[in-house]
């Protein structure tokens, strides 16, 4: 983990390794959200050194960003025309899985991950000794074309080792490696533009507005904004006490000077909407239901707080000359994305009404994991006796007063015009998950659960 | 000097008691919380704190703001685990002012007083990085069990960590309950530890999916029918440390600056004279370099 290897005010580790580092998080991160049942990606677990349990926000957090990129992913491939090859660009793509979610499907996609040489160097290590991932890249491992670098080549999957400041040098590599100027493109920028200088991230931003000339283009952005409130101020402190400091937050720093932003480097129009507004409105209402069962939930300020502080940003624009005259062209539908809200539920909109409604049905289950119905398993490393009947109590001196006698406490009556008995909506039992460790000096040579290099 | 004194010493440095220690000290603590009521009686004036949650250098930074126990009369509505990096500590240093001065400190219970909560939260896991097995937390959670579930001030002010039960009309109803217990799943006592309030009217789901939301008629209605004038309650991170609802009929306290090292809020004590009347006093986090040794545990977690 990067914690391990830069504590708070240790600044020897470049700026560079240390926002490289930050991919390791957002694996790790991300595979204790898959492990409690977020979300699925079979793939993740390969890219993540060690498993660490991480809180309910973080898992929730993670789990709003993956679905809302892959609906914004989804979104653009379900526009493209039968028969017409799709490119996703993922910029600084670190040890993201998103080249494995897209391969899945049907459609015909070539994925461009592009990071830093070292970043690069390790995944393909990784890809290389892990079956179900080169299997995804092609038949046979030997198709594989490793090239000088250390990036792999198959059909669906072109990696390029590049520092993407360089932007000429960037852009002759990703030709180099197959990115035609004629197929419809989406370009992926998780938590990646954010750490630059604006000079360098909006000089990527227009020349990929620009890229391709032939055929429609998005652009998915994921990152901080509002650094300027009592959140944001110490976001963007714990942020540079990291070594990995919010450069380009402060150029752009609200939402609608994102979306000038790509309107003014180059694309159409920009739909953009802060992670509140996503997870409220935008995304699947069912699996929201879903995956608020998984945990108990206690962070619910803090919650609102940090995803107020990230935004999905969808940049469109259509080929040169559909952009000439106006056209989005069959991108078109994607500038909904964040205009209809869905149905709402008086689960997440605080909706008042006189009456309780009725306990909830219990979760389905999903992806085969199947919310128990018991109680929260020992979280980490061995069993944790927890008496299921605590031993009577037999009420004296002060613990009980009014009435003397016996009393039978988890029985008391509703009161009038109250809601009535128990009720346990959404109030989560943690699922069977694998055994997580919590990493920690004091476990040091612990085994985690994944792989090590 | 005694032992207790030495080891309230000790906590103070935010050094942690050893492990036998710890027992002796829940013992003598739950003599003294099983003679207290479900609804604490406490005299004014007193100093009222909302959630601590671990974060110990605050909770120093708080006692320099409102005096020292036994100075001062506190009444902590709760969260005293979790969260931050300093759960034992906070806890024990409480505690152990609670038995040597069992009159000018009240504890009552927040919903993280619980040992399902502290296994996700993190004092669990505290108490075994910490002492090297979970003793600590077992004895620690099995005096979570006799911690008050709320407290009254010269009857006039009802303190407790999350609010209002719709199976809860009177005093009374909270006195006939039998706390001894896990925080339950729902009911009464569930709802106590985890409910909020919310502009609205009657009653509403939690979003946090246990306890309620309840609105300005249902606090009015309670107040009337047990003659009190404000609830005081905890439980809800507030940017400014404090905040009245209702006509100022119910005042949240939150007092963790800087919450979970991430938040950039302030944190507030409610002081109430021997009249009751109110004064609050804001406090921010702990400078650094009053931390002591820099903690190993690191950044505070963003989505990078
Ligand atoms: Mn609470």
């Amino acid at each position: 983990m990067i914690d391990d290897e830069a504590p708070v005010g240790n600044f020897s580790m470049s700026g560079d390794a240390a926002v490289q580092n930050t991919t390791e998080d957002a694996a790790s991160s991300k595979l204790s959200a898959v492990r409690m049942g977020y979300f699925r990606d079979d793939y993740l677990e390969h890219f993540v050194r060690r498993v660490t349990r991480r809180s309910p926000l973080i898992n929730r957090g993670y789990y709003a960003r993956v679905a809302g990129i892959r609906k914004a992913i989804d979104g653009f491939l379900s526009c493209i025309p039968q028969g017409t090859t799709a490119q996703i660009v993922n910029l600084g793509s670190g040890m993201d899985t998103t080249f494995f979610y897209v391969n899945d499907k049907p459609q015909s996609v070539v994925c461009f991950e592009c990071d830093f040489p070292e970043v690069i160097q390790r995944k393909a290590h990784t890809i290389l000794r892990k079956e179900p991932c080169w299997k995804a890249m092609a038949r046979n491992r030997e198709d594989i074309v490793q090239v000088p670098g250390g990036a792999l080549r198959s059909e669906p999957l072109r990696m390029v080792a590049a520092d993407m400041r360089q932007v000429d040098e960037f852009e002759r590599q990703l030709v180099q490696a197959g990115f035609q100027d004629d197929l419809p493109t989406l370009w992926l920028a998780e938590c990646v533009l954010v750490y630059m200088q604006p000079l360098h991230s909006d000089a990527i931003i227009r020349w990929a507005a620009n890229a391709v000339s032939k055929a429609p283009s998005a652009f998915v952005v994921y990152e901080q904004i509002l650094p300027h409130d009592a959140f944001g101020r110490t976001m963007v402190r714990n942020l540079q006490a990291r070594g990995c400091p919010l450069l380009g937050i402060h150029e752009y720093p609200t939402l609608d000077s994102q979306r000038q932003r790509y309107v003014s480097l180059g694309f159409t129009r920009c739909e953009a909407a802060d992670m509140n507004d996503v997870y409220d409105l935008h995304l699947d209402g069912a699996e929201i239901a879903r995956i608020q069962r998984l945990e108990i939930f206690d962070e619910l300020e803090e919650w609102r707080l940090i995803q107020g502080h990230y935004f999905i940003g969808v940049a469109l624009k259509g080929s040169h000359d559909e952009q000439h005259r106006g056209s989005l062209s069959y991108l078109e539908p994607l500038t909904q994305i964040w205009s209809t809200p869905r149905p709402s539920d008086t689960e997440m909109r605080f909706r008042s009404f006189g009456s309780l409604p009725p306990r909830p049905a219990p979760p389905p289950s999903i992806n085969g994991i199947v919310p128990p119905g018991g109680f929260l398993p020992p979280s980490f490393g061995g069993p944790v006796p927890i008496p299921a009947d605590p031993p009577r109590f037999v009420p004296s001196g002060g613990m009980v007063n009014g009435g003397g006698g016996h009393v039978m406490a988890n029985h008391v009556p509703p009161a009038s015009g109250g809601g009535g008995g128990g009720r346990m909506m959404g109030m989560a039992h943690l699922p069977e998950v694998p055994v997580f460790r919590e990493e920690d000096e004091a476990e040091e040579g612990s085994e985690g659960q994944g792989m090590r290099d | 000097m005694t032992d207790l004194d030495r080891q309230i010493e000790q906590l103070r440095r935010c050094e942690y008691i050893k492990e036998a220690e710890v027992k002796a000290l829940c013992a003598k603590a739950r003599e003294i919380l099983v003679e207290e009521s479900n609804v604490q009686r406490v005299d004014a004036p007193v100093t009222i704190c909302g959630d601590i949650h671990g974060q110990f250098y605050d909770l120093v930074e708080l006692f320099k703001v409102g005096g020292n126990c036994p100075d001062t009369n506190y009444l902590f509505m709760g969260d005293f685990v979790d969260r931050g990096f300093y759960s034992v500590e906070t806890f024990l240093l409480l505690l152990a002012l609670k038995v040597r001065y069992p009159d000018r400190i009240t504890l009552i219970r927040g919903n993280h007083e619980s040992r399902q909560i502290t296994q996700v939260y993190g004092f669990y896991d505290e108490c075994l990085r910490k002492y090297g097995s979970v003793n600590v937390w077992r004895y620690c959670t099995e005096i979570f069990d006799y911690l008050s579930l709320a407290a009254l001030i010269e009857d006039k002010i009802f303190c407790v960590h999350g609010g209002l039960s719709p199976s809860i009309n009177t005093l009374d109803d909270i006195r006939m309950l039998d706390r001894k217990q896990e925080v339950p799943h729902d009911g009464a006592m569930c709802d106590l530890m985890w409910s909020d309030p919310e502009d609205m009217t009657g009653w509403g789901l939690s979003p946090r999916g246990a306890g309620y939301l309840f609105g300005g008629d249902v606090v009015s209605e309670f107040n009337h029918q047990n003659n009190i004038q404000c609830i005081a309650r905890a439980h809800q991170l507030q940017m400014d440390g404090y905040r009245w609802m209702f006509n100022k009929t119910l005042v949240t306290v939150w007092s963790a600056p800087n919450y979970c090292y991430r938040c950039g809020n302030v944190a507030a004590i409610l002081e109430l004279d021997e009249n009751l009347h109110q004064n609050f006093k804001i406090f921010e986090a702990a400078p650094p370099e009053s931390r002591g040794v820099p903690s190993k545990k690191p950044a505070p977690d963003y989505f990078l």
